[in-house]
């Protein structure tokens, strides 16, 4: 009965249908934050107006194109375009057009530079992939329109600027021909375009630009051949060099006629190191090349002679070359010294004499600079000034001006692989970070006004009073821990390798690191981050120590390179040691048990599946001898649609004595038909996740034991011809199979086939249901399943004395062959937008209902209550299931607006949704990403064990103060009564 | 250059009905049965046609063979997205009160489920280019507003035969228009303030209890007749403090 009266407590709580979550407008900011970002910058182009405010369009790797503020950074409009869009060029025409150019060159875009419409759209076909190029001449007119010039797909186009019309179009059909650049010159009418065929012939188109006619065809063979890329140092020369990366090829090509002229690198550098690189430049006259360690830079002077003009072993950046007048071109160099980098500019006829050298001081968790973009202005004095955009190593995005960083965009937080929580510090004396309370006056003060603001009686000057007070509330970003749990650091990983810990209660950025072990160096070539792991949380008897995280990389990304461990503390932010292995990582298992220090044991499994230990303690190694036995995990080889069980064997044979080394032993696999079945998706339940109660009470009077089972393990497969796009096959041919695998002893405890239905499958896993979104390609829409998987061996334990004493699973024998008795219910309900995430809330206790957070098509979550994907709801719900709690059986899944948890807002890109407990059983965090990020806290079933954000104390102490008041004068009414009564 | 074969008259397909931009979307433009069916063979062509006889107008499907290097079974699909926000509407957000954020220039469209994205053009075309035959699905990703996915089946025999339906309400288009379903409202809106809603707090609950018994208890007190008062008191001196077992069920028996 205990149960059942909790139950309908619970009941109680979440009865109301309405949206759970919801908002009112001005609580926007007050327990959700949004960051917009744009990713690493790939190119950028000033925005060369006169009047008006001065922008900067930039293309970026998470295929964004914005226009920033070039003032402050911020973000003017930004459009962030399809995953398989990637950016190829972008310009600028007319002054008032960007010109994007994408997949591959085959999509041109033409976008409104002030508000970012799309102004028109023009695909290009062409018959042969090859290197696209983008140009925006801009004298180049055809009946006062200025044109576009394309080289796509092999062909040449040009292209209107106002309505993306193509003008004329040439194809370069030939083989072998690889095109690498294409030249207009500035002034003429001239295009060139020239490239290699069959690696060793030099190729010289010469076209007419008015009407794309053929003029001239030269060819020239190299019998040394060619590597690499061609720079181009005068707008009829280009440099390559030899397939040997030993001989510089100078090749001039003018007026149609190529001659050429080789020089080793040997007579310009005496000590030249291994194959060299030309680093494109668009500097006319110089060019750089680099070897392993040298960067050299040498200039073009008369026919063909080169000189050497400097010669660095500094990490060294180049920009492109701006003209600043009729014949001067300007170039930035970036420099880096030891905690500096030198900014020159210097003139491109001129190297000696530089226009610009600075230095800016430069925090070296950004690490190197990756990119230098200048522009010039012109000073009050007529002068030339310049400002440089760098783009670091860590992808953040700075503004240098007069020196001085004027500012910086963290655009890491674009890319984010991982993500982790960690406790703030506990409150001590002396540690607390912001002021107590200001004094009680305020305080009332403060509570009147928000009395005046719920019997809407407020000014709007009070109104934006009461709204400025609710954001700055400063106990939402204190750097301690708070009693609700609402405060936390929120520790994610970049791809650039850079760790950030982010605080929840406003998004700021606490600290950020650039691993140590994330950078290049000679044992790893191109390391890589992968996963996040709590490695250390103390608890109760390791108070003292800090809490660290375990950052999993590899150095390379094929599966069987080395790996590399670091640990960092997640208060200071400080690398406190780093491990580079001697094996691969391809899977880690945080284990469930904990050593004194409350690190946490982690068992990482290598290529030739032997199984290491870490902490390397021999505590550690204690604890695990103890439960080597009930280890168990498995794999999924989604290419050969194979899942297999593992088990720990006995230690590591034949190797150097290493006692944390374990061979492992196949325990079972499940192989799925090649042919008619493909792993989609596999889904387990979260490690950490929190379970009430077992026992589910249902209407009438009987109890359901869900079966909750930590080793159970969702997978999809779908037909391996459905496994491509939504209309790419037909019902007939299409089908998914869902099945619920128990990871210890390999049997399948339930499967059921959807036909006619395709992936892509979004699924959760959480307590004993697993929820899955998929296509239905008969009724063309989008379909979510719930599968409810219930343990009915106990299914007789009906009440409090028989699930005491009576048959519970644990006594019943856990082997492949005895079958455990469950039973599923499943049941399927149209949804109508696809999906790119979807995640489950998660509470402290488990008591609290569950929502689902379902990341859409269009980058918002949406929240939806679990008892929408009850599979006990039917058409007509009986008056004791309607207690209960079940809703009418309807086709199709609810969308209400008020219960998008991101509101009005988008999180562009999105990737994950993560949620952590807080606290307070009500509340669970919810941390969105993708390109943006999103924060928000939210109570499924309300908050009813606190009170509300906008709860008036005002009127709380109002009403007390009139009890008191009319209580005192009932005496004096009384007392003056009983007085007239005694006197009567 | 190669085959383009421009087919001058296929422009002159097209009705020019003059239809008006001011058009309310209430007005289904289901009223238009004709299909016409474009069969160009230039890209270029087709681009011309959208600029010239479907500006305006809901002539919006139209689906051709694409040009040259398009193969046969690669098609185009084109629609219109009817915003009323960036029409001259003035009803279009004035009833909300405050305006969305949502622009065209936010507005995109999404080929089954990411495959492709587009942007809508200021006149609310968007372009699908290349689209193999077979059934695909388009969402409208819009903030403030609900657009249900058309499901568009491109024939893979005859590539101008088009069918387009909403899959929200099975509902068929003639034209591939797209309009929102419904406005989506993000925020609740504060009630504004009335007196009930003070009454009905638990605080206005206490305070009118406490001001009945105050005043109405005496009235009825004194309404009461005297003797009744004398028994009634009697009765409770008799009886003594009330025990607990007499408030539990089946105590009361004895």
């Amino acid at each position: 009965m205990a149960i059942r009266s909790f139950f309908l407590f619970i009941l109680f709580f979440s009865s109301s249908l309405s949206p759970v979550f919801s908002l009112y407008e001005d609580q926007v900011g007050l327990m959700d934050w949004h960051q917009q970002y744009i990713g690493k910058v790939k190119q950028a182009v000033f925005s060369s107006q006169r009047a008006g405010r001065k922008r900067v369009v930039v293309s970026t790797e998470e295929n964004v194109i914005a226009s920033l503020d070039l003032r402050h950074g911020e973000i003017f409009w930004r459009h962030l375009l399809g995953a398989d869009d990637v950016i190829d060029g972008i310009d600028i025409g007319l002054g008032k057009y960007v010109i994007t150019l994408s997949s591959g060159g085959s999509i041109l875009r033409s976008w409104n530079l002030p508000d970012g419409q799309m102004v028109w759209e023009s695909s290009l076909q062409g018959p042969k992939h090859s290197k696209s190029f983008l140009l925006v001449p801009t004298n180049l007119k055809f009946d006062k329109d200025n044109v576009l010039v394309v080289f796509s797909n092999g062909r040449l186009h040009a292209i209107s600027c106002i309505d993306g019309e193509v003008l004329w179009k040439k194809d370069f059909e030939a083989e072998s021909f690889e095109v690498q650049q294409v030249i207009q010159p500035p002034g003429s009418d001239l295009i060139y375009v020239v490239g290699f065929a069959a690696s060793y012939q030099f190729e010289m188109y010469q076209i007419n630009a008015k009407n794309g006619e053929l003029l001239k065809h030269e060819s020239a063979s190299f019998s040394s051949g060619f590597s690499g890329e061609v720079s181009l140092v005068s707008t009829e020369t280009v440099v390559a060099l030899d397939s040997t990366g030993s001989i510089l090829q100078t090749i001039s090509f003018q007026d149609g006629k190529i001659s050429s002229q080789q020089t080793p690198i040997s007579n310009l550098v005496e000590d030249s190191l291994g194959p060299a690189v030309i680093i494109p430049s668009s500097v006319s006259g110089i060019f750089a090349i680099k070897t392993d360690a040298v960067t050299v830079f040498i200039r073009v002077i008369g026919e063909g002679k080169l000189e050497v003009v400097e010669k660095t072993t500094h990490e060294i950046a180049v920009s492109d070359a701006l003209s600043i007048s009729e014949d001067q071109q300007a170039f930035a160099l970036i420099q880096h010294a030891s905690s500096e980098i030198h900014l020159t500019v210097k003139l491109a006829h001129d190297w000696d004499g530089n226009l610009l050298k600075e230095s800016v001081k430069m925090d070296w968790q950004r690490g190197l600079v990756h990119k230098v973009f200048i522009n010039n202005y012109i000073r009050t004095d007529r002068s030339y000034g310049f400002r440089v955009l760098i783009v670091m190593e860590d992808h953040s995005l700075l503004l240098l001006q007069q020196g001085e960083i004027v500012w910086s965009r963290e655009d890491g937080l674009a890319s984010i692989i991982d993500v982790t929580t960690s406790e703030l510090p506990v409150e001590r004396n002396g540690v607390s970070v912001a002021k107590v309370e200001h004094n009680l006056f305020e305080w009332l003060k403060g509570h009147m006004l928000k009395l005046k603001g719920t019997l809407m009686l407020a000014s709007p000057e009070d109104m934006a009073a009461i709204q400025s007070m609710r954001l700055k509330s400063s106990e939402k970003s204190k750097m301690t821990r708070d009693h609700n749990g609402f405060r936390k650091l929120l520790i994610v990983l970049t791809r650039a390798g850079k760790l950030f810990a982010l605080h929840t209660g406003d998004g700021r950025i606490v600290w950020s690191h650039l691993l140590r072990s994330l950078h290049k160096s000679e044992a790893c070539q191109s390391p890589i981050g992968l996963n996040l792991y709590q490695w250390q949380v103390p608890h109760h008897h390791a108070m003292d120590e800090n809490p660290s995280v375990l950052v999993v990389s590899r150095c390379g990304p094929s599966s069987d390179t080395p790996g590399v461990l670091s640990f960092v503390d997640t208060y200071t932010g400080k690398e406190l040691s780093s491990l580079s292995l001697d094996h691969a990582v391809v899977q880690v298992i945080p284990l469930p048990y904990t050593d004194s220090t409350e690190q946490r044991l982690h068992l990482l499994i290598n290529a030739d599946k032997h199984a290491h230990l870490y902490p390397k303690t021999s505590e550690a190694l204690s604890i695990f001898k103890r439960e080597f036995l009930n280890i168990y995990w498995y794999s999924v080889e989604d290419q050969n649609g194979i899942i297999k069980g593992h088990a720990l064997k006995c230690k590591c044979t034949g190797e150097v004595a290493d006692e944390f080394c374990f061979d492992t032993r196949d325990l079972w696999s499940v192989v799925f038909p090649s042919e008619s079945e493909k792993i989609v998706a596999t889904v387990t339940r979260k490690l950490n996740e929190v379970v009430h109660t077992q026992a589910k009470v249902v209407a009438d009077q009987d109890v359901m034991y869900k079966y909750i089972s930590r080793n159970l393990l969702f997978v999809a497969t779908v037909a391996p011809k459905g496994s491509g796009e939504i209309g790419s096959v037909t019902p007939e041919e299409s089908w998914l199979v869902a099945y619920l695998i128990d990871t210890v002893t390999g049997r399948i405890l339930h499967r059921v086939t959807h036909h006619g239905s395709q992936g892509p499958v979004h699924a959760v896993f959480s307590e004993n249901w697993v929820v899955y979104h998929y296509f239905n390609l008969r009724a063309h829409r989008y379909e979510m399943s719930v599968i409810e998987i219930y343990d009915q061996s106990r299914a007789d334990n009906k009440d409090v004395w028989k699930l005491v004493l009576g048959k519970h699973n644990l006594t019943s024998p856990i082997s492949l062959f005895s079958r455990p008795e469950v039973i599923t219910k499943s049941q399927s309900y149209f949804f109508t937008h696809s999906l790119k995430a979807i995640a489950v809330t998660s509470t402290a206790k488990g008591i609290t209902s569950k929502q689902l957070l379902l990341g859409t098509i269009g980058d918002q979550v949406l929240a939806l209550d679990k008892r929408f994907l009850d599979p006990r709801r039917t058409v007509n719900p009986t008056q004791a299931e309607k207690e209960e709690g079940i809703i009418p059986l309807t086709d199709s899944l609810p969308i209400i607006p008020q219960s998008y948890v991101t509101h009005a807002l988008r999180v562009e890109g999105l990737r994950g949704i993560i949620t952590v407990p807080a606290k307070l059983e009500s509340t669970t965090l919810v941390f969105a990403h993708g390109v943006d990020l999103f924060f928000t806290q939210l109570a499924p079933s309300r908050t009813y064990d606190s009170l509300t954000e906008d709860f008036s104390y005002a009127l709380l102490l109002i009403t007390i103060v009139a009890l008191v008041a009319a209580i005192f004068v009932t005496w004096r009414l009384s007392e003056r009564k009983e007085l007239q009564e005694k006197w009567r | 250059m190669g085959r383009v074969a421009p087919h001058r008259e296929a422009p002159l397909k097209v009705p020019h009905k003059e239809v008006p931009l001011k058009v309310s979307h209430r007005e289904a433009p289901m009223g238009w049965k004709n299909q016409e069916l474009c069969t160009l063979s230039s890209c270029h062509q087709l681009w011309k046609l959208s600029n010239l006889g479907c500006y305006g107008t809901h002539r919006t499907v139209t689906f051709a063979r694409a040009s040259l290097n398009c193969t046969h079974d690669f098609i185009r699909v084109w629609g219109w997205v009817h915003h009323q926000w960036s029409s001259e509407d003035p009803q279009g957000l004035g009833t909300k009160g405050f305006a969305l954020p949502g622009k065209t220039s936010n507005v995109k469209v999404i080929l089954n489920g990411g495959q492709i994205v587009t942007y809508l053009r200021p006149d609310g075309y968007f372009l699908f280019q290349n689209i193999p035959a077979g059934t695909h699905l388009i969402e409208v990703a819009a903030i403030g507003y609900f657009f249900s996915p058309v499901r568009v089946d491109v024939s893979a025999r005859n590539p101008g035969k088009v069918q387009a339906a909403l899959t929200e309400n099975r509902r068929g288009l003639s034209e591939l228009v797209l309009e929102p379903l419904r406005d989506e409202q993000y925020y609740e809106i504060r009630e504004p303030f009335s007196i009930m809603s003070v009454v009905k707090s638990p605080m206005g609950l206490m305070v009118g209890f406490m001001l009945v018994v105050v005043f109405l208890m005496p009235k009825l007190v004194e309404n009461m007749d005297p003797e009744e008062m004398r028994r009634a008191q009697e009765e409770m001196r008799n009886q003594g403090v009330p025990s607990l077992a007499s408030l539990l069920p089946g105590g009361g028996r004895n």
